[in-house]
């Protein structure tokens, strides 16, 4: 069906440049994300986020003196050979500028070697793996404006130690990401004594309990445990712990993994009675910012829902937004949509002023995070579903 | 040379088959040599072949079934490994998945085969992680992702780069975020290594074949012309089913030929030696047992013709033989023995016999009678078969006589009887009833005799009809029978013409039962019948002579007869027109046929009973007055006196005299005088009862007796009474007298104990009654007489 898809599209494409025959071709950003994954929510949280952001820069004319921006999206579902394969069909597309990756990190990882080889850069506004943005190839095509697990697990390890706790379990996935979690706490746990993780467990993605697992982390002395997952893993373990006597439960902090879906829905109503604190990089809610409040609310309106709430993994929407600007900026700069042109000019911006920050550039030459640690925070879900900074 | 031969053969077999008995067994023997061998070599053949197929499709069976069983542990275990979570995790990530994906597919090993080639894939077939036993290049990608994509396990056959076929498992990885399927697990196998491997140790087939849905897929061997084959399609389901594998094996058949060959040869020659040797055997030791056979046989015949008595063996012999002579010698003595025995016991037997037999005749020459037995032939003849001595003294015939013909019995019977006789004969035998008959015959010395012949008929099978019975000398039983006949007819002759009528009675009811003409005459009855049957009662008088009821009167006198044995009475009768008559009874008890009875003869006496009354009336009672006379008054005070002594009382006697008598007389005239007595005899009876007396002594004086009185006194009042109606007027014609009486009274015993001395005291009384002025009573030992005043 590939094929006649492929064709489908060009023709799709052919027949609306004709239509718009008058009007400037446009220049196409692609998203390639886990539509097909059932539980998560950061796909669609990107791809509002990269729509609103498109919306806007349209309505201020576009880029390149007058040429809207185009989103194409492509479907994943989570799995890296689909991710490159992906990458390659919307490499070929004309004037694609940029691929925008999905939450998945092993799927970012697969496909540096495709981006690399087809000059196609690759702007990750959620994946968090280290090696995404640490890697060895230059000129390297992949940005982030999102949080790496190398500033994460410090981070933990730290709240942890501020919370008093002397000994962590840690629980990381089988692939990429896990490996890249593990390392940056080794790294972290290397230098810093306190606290000691007393046992690393790695559990399968397809694992249908993670109770064995976590019974082992606290029989080996875990006061907490440190967990890193996505929205079903972590859904899993909630469950799991709350079905164990509560003199077992211990407090769980987890890596950003579980706002990348629903939650409250995935682990159920126990989840207003454990411990659980996430990381984040941002907040909509209670922000008292306009352009936060004008965002969530084309959020709210592009979903159809009433709640700031259920805008589900809400920071999807912010990096995505951010990094959607960012881009037109490095378009604008380049003149064309050369894509090496778009590449140098990234890393090449002045300073500007984003939803979340202040970005004083986004990129440098030497630096392709957009974010640094100091933007983490801990965060809780509250009882309606949203997640609100751990302190309020 | 070959004549030389063909002698020494024949006296060889002269010898060792001389007779029957080895001819036989030899040619037997090689004839079933010979069939069982060819038979049994042809089976064997035809077993082995079948014992050859057989095994060969259940090995290709167990074959196709261990592969069966090979490739579906294979697809399971490549459907468990594809649902591994760590496959799962594999398929998520990117690098690096060899590090744990290698052990894991290494450990792929179901029921230890180890396939070439193990990897786990991406969605489009493309390799994520391998085990390899050997370098292999990639397979047809294309058609794999059209596998993976379906979702569902599968296999496949494809070639290697040298044309080998190879089996690849396809088993989809499912990722439960999406629920499709994002990879698999690809195990491949080199196929002919999998069957070799399976087969175990294939060289001991000719022939391998394994086909698929797409044609051969391995064979090995050549499809010669001794192999027999077995095939099989291999039964799997699920992703194998596709393949459509099928196997065919075969097997060299002449491998199994040759040793039942050698084995049968084996056999044969084992048989023929067999043969040989039973044959040297025979010869040894055959004559020597037919001869002592025969030895047994000829003494054996000797006995039994009796020209030898005893069976003696002289075998010593252990054997059968030996045992056969020695128990022929026991057998021959033993009968000898019992045959002794038996003589013996004969002997005993016959002489009980002669013994019993002798008795028997005996009693049968004793019993009075001539028992026998006598036989009607259907065709009319007889024959006495059996018959005692006494025949002689019956019929003075001898038994032998008319053993065959019975005819001189016949001729002896009276011509007279001889035709009931026969008669009685055939009647008997028609009716099967017993034959009873007295018959006459003429003795030889021609004295007639009677006899009585008693026999009970049966009818015999052929048809003829014997009887047994005696026949018993009746001749002076006959005479007396003749004679009581005569007798009896006499006596009856007697009874029935008698003049004298007689009557039988049966004592108990009364009944005349019998009854001879002139009793019927004497009744007055017309006819016997009208006799019979009538009681006593019936011909009696209501009343007898005393007064007394006749019913109980008769029954006295029968009891009277019936104890005296006779009772002769006085009878009144009366007969039917109700005139009385007196009979003379004689009533005899006798004894009859049993019973007791009565006879009474009868003699009507009636007119001599009346002229006796006449008689006696005549001497005894005055004929004017009918008063008793002077003599029947004495007799009748008699009697009274001897019944008032008896009984205590008292008698009264009243003499009476006329007073005026003599005037009345002499004026009226003897007639009137008559006619007064009459009156005054009637007068003086009303003053009396009945068993008083009044009686006329004479003239004009009357007696009065008056018997059973108690008191004096009552006599004188009877007295007064006689005064008093004497006193009444006579009518006499038509004058009128009167007159009067004079009365005496003498009392017993208070006035005399005798008659005389009565009267003579009443004769005085009634002269003092005379002198006292007449009319009046006097008693002698009153004063003075009464009047009747």
């Amino acid at each position: 069906m590939r094929i006649p898809f492929q064709l489908l599209i060009a023709a799709l494409l052919a027949f609306s440049s004709a239509l718009h025959a008058q009007s400037p071709p446009v220049v196409r950003v692609a998203l390639d994300a886990e539509f097909g994954n059932k539980t998560s929510s950061a796909d669609d949280a990107i791809r509002i986020g990269m729509e609103i952001a498109i919306d806007e820069i349209n309505r201020a004319g576009g880029v390149l003196g007058g040429r809207p921006l185009e989103l194409v999206t492509r479907d994943n579902r989570g799995v890296p050979a689909r991710g490159v394969d992906n990458l390659r069909e919307l490499a070929a597309m004309p004037d694609m500028t940029a691929l925008f990756t999905s939450k998945f990190s092993p799927v970012v990882l697969g496909q540096l070697d495709a981006a690399h080889e087809l000059h196609l850069p690759l702007l990750g506004p959620w994946s968090a793996a280290d090696g995404i943005i640490d890697h060895e190839r230059k000129p390297s095509y992949s940005f982030r404006l999102s949080l790496k697990d190398g500033w994460v697990m410090p981070h933990l390890l730290n709240e942890a130690k501020r919370r008093g706790f002397e000994r962590v379990g840690l629980l990381v996935p089988n692939g990429a990401w896990g490996r890249s979690n593990q390392r940056a706490a080794d790294a972290h746990v290397a230098r810093n004594p306190d606290p000691v993780i007393v046992k690393t467990i790695k559990y399968e993605w397809a694992d249908t309990s993670l109770a064995n697992e976590y019974l082992e982390l606290i029989q080996a002395g875990a006061q907490a445990v440190l967990v890193v997952g996505n929205e079903p893993e972590v859904g899993l373990l909630v469950q799991d712990m709350a079905s164990l006597p509560t003199g077992q439960w211990r407090p769980l902090l987890s890596h950003w993994g579980p706002s990348a879906g629903d939650l409250p829905a995935l682990a159920g109503p126990v989840l207003s009675k454990v411990d659980l604190t996430v990381v984040q990089t941002f907040s909509f809610i209670d922000n008292p910012s306009p352009r936060a409040r004008q965002v969530l609310q084309a959020a709210m309106s592009k979903l159809g829902v009433s709640e700031p709430g259920r805008v589900l993994s809400a920071v999807g929407v912010a990096h995505a937004y951010d990094l959607v600007h960012i881009l037109a900026m490095a378009i604008d700069k380049a003149g064309s949509t050369d894509r090496t042109r778009i590449r140098d000019a990234l890393e090449h911006l002045g300073a500007m002023d984003g939803l979340i920050r202040k970005y004083d550039p986004p990129f440098t030459v030497g630096r392709h995070e957009a974010l640094g640690p100091e933007q983490l925070f801990m965060a809780r879900w509250r009882r309606d579903g949203a997640i609100v900074r751990a302190d309020q | 040379m070959m004549g030389a031969l063909r002698r020494k053969v024949r006296a060889w077999l002269d010898v060792s088959v001389g007779n029957r008995f080895g001819a036989v067994l030899l040619a037997l023997t090689l004839g079933f040599m010979t069939v069982a061998g060819v038979g049994t070599f042809l089976y064997v053949l035809h077993l082995t072949r079948r014992i050859a197929n057989d095994a060969l499709v259940q090995d290709t069976r167990d074959i196709a079934k261990d592969l069966e069983r090979v490739l579906e542990a294979i697809c399971d275990d490549n459907r468990l490994l594809a649902a591994n979570p760590t496959v799962v995790s594999a398929v998520l990530d990117t690098r690096g998945q060899e590090t744990y994906l290698n052990p894991l597919l290494s450990r792929f090993r179901p029921l230890g085969r180890t396939p070439d080639r193990i990897c786990v894939t991406d969605y489009r077939g493309r390799s994520l992680g391998c085990a390899s036993a050997k370098d292999r290049s990639e397979t047809d990608r294309n058609r794999l992702a059209h596998l993976i994509e379906e979702g569902r396990p599968a296999a496949r056959i494809t070639l290697a780069g040298d044309n080998r076929p190879i089996l690849d498992f396809v088993s989809p990885v499912i990722y439960e975020g999406t629920g499709s399927a994002e990879g698999a697990v690809v195990a491949s196998y080199d196929l002919a290594g999998l069957v070799h491997r399976t087969i175990g140790n294939p060289e001991r087939f000719a022939h391998l074949h394994l086909s698929g849905a797409d044609g051969d897929l391995y064979r090995a061997g050549r499809d010669e012309e001794h192999v027999i084959h077995a095939a099989r399609s291999l039964e799997v389901d699920g992703a194998l089913e596709a393949l459509q594998l099928h196997l065919s094996l075969g097997v060299n058949a002449s491998a199994f030929n040759q040793p039942v060959m050698q084995l049968m040869a084996a056999f044969g020659l084992a048989g023929l030696l067999l043969v040989a040797a039973a044959v040297w055997i025979a010869r040894r030791a055959v004559p020597p047992l037919v001869a002592r056979l025969g030895d047994i046989t000829a003494k054996a015949n000797q006995v039994a013709d009796g020209t030898a008595r005893d069976f003696s063996a002289n075998d010593d012999g252990v054997d059968e033989i030996g045992q056969l002579a020695r128990a022929f010698e026991t057998m021959t003595r033993r009968l000898n023995e019992i045959n002794q025995e038996l003589e013996l016991k004969v002997e005993l037997r016959t002489t009980e016999l002669s013994r019993q037999q002798a008795m028997l005749h005996s009693i049968l020459d004793a019993v009075p009678g001539a028992i026998l037995q006598f036989r009607l032939h259907a065709d009319g003849s007889t024959s006495v078969p059996f018959v005692s001595q006494a025949l002689r003294q019956v019929y003075g015939v001898e038994a032998d006589e008319v053993v065959e013909d019975a005819s001189p019995i016949f001729t002896r019977v009276h011509p007279d009887d001889i035709d009931a006789h026969m008669a009685s004969i055939h009647e008997s035998a028609r009716s099967l009833a017993p034959w009873q008959q007295d018959f006459r015959i003429t003795r030889p010395d021609g004295s007639a005799a009677w006899l009585h012949v008693n026999a009970l008929p049966q009818r015999e099978p052929d048809d003829s009809t014997l009887w047994h019975g005696i026949i018993t000398d009746i001749t002076d039983h006959k005479h007396a029978e003749l004679a009581l006949a005569d007798s009896e007819s006499y006596s009856k002759t007697l009874f029935e013409h008698s003049y004298i009528p007689l009557v039988i009675m049966d004592p108990q009811t009364g009944a005349f039962i019998d009854c001879n003409d002139a009793a019927v005459a004497i009744f007055h009855l017309g006819c016997r019948d009208a006799v019979l049957g009538k009681n006593l009662r019936d011909v009696s008088a209501p009343t007898q002579y005393d007064g007394s009821d006749s019913a109980p009167a008769a029954l006295a006198r029968i009891a009277q007869a019936r104890s005296a044995g006779f009772a002769d009475f006085h009878w009144r009768y009366q007969r039917s027109d109700g005139e009385i008559w007196d009979g003379e009874v004689s009533l005899m008890r006798f004894r009859h046929g049993g019973r007791d009875l009565m006879q009474f003869s009868l003699r009507d006496v009636t007119e001599q009973r009346r002229s006796e009354a006449a008689i006696w009336r005549q001497a005894n009672f005055d004929p004017l007055t009918g008063l008793a006379n002077r003599s029947l008054c004495a007799d009748r005070l008699e009697r009274a006196l001897a019944r008032a002594r008896r009984y205590k009382l008292k008698v009264g006697v009243l003499f009476i005299d006329l007073d005026g008598f003599k005037d009345v007389n002499d004026s009226l005239g003897h007639a009137r005088g008559d006619e007064l007595l009459i009156e005054v005899a009637r007068r003086l009876q009303g003053c009396i009862r009945e068993q008083d007396t009044a009686a006329r002594l004479g003239g004009d004086e009357f007696i009065l007796m008056v018997q059973d009185l108690a008191y004096r006194g009552d006599l004188l009042r009877v007295a007064e009474e006689a005064i008093a109606r004497l006193n009444q007027p006579f009518v006499l014609a038509d004058q009128t007298r009167q007159i009067s009486g004079s009365v005496g009274i003498a009392v017993f015993p208070d006035d005399g104990e005798t008659p005389e001395a009565l009267l003579a005291v009443a004769d005085q009384a009634l002269y003092q009654a005379k002198r006292a002025g007449k009319n009046c009573v006097s008693n002698l030992a009153a004063e003075r007489p009464r009047s009747a005043g």
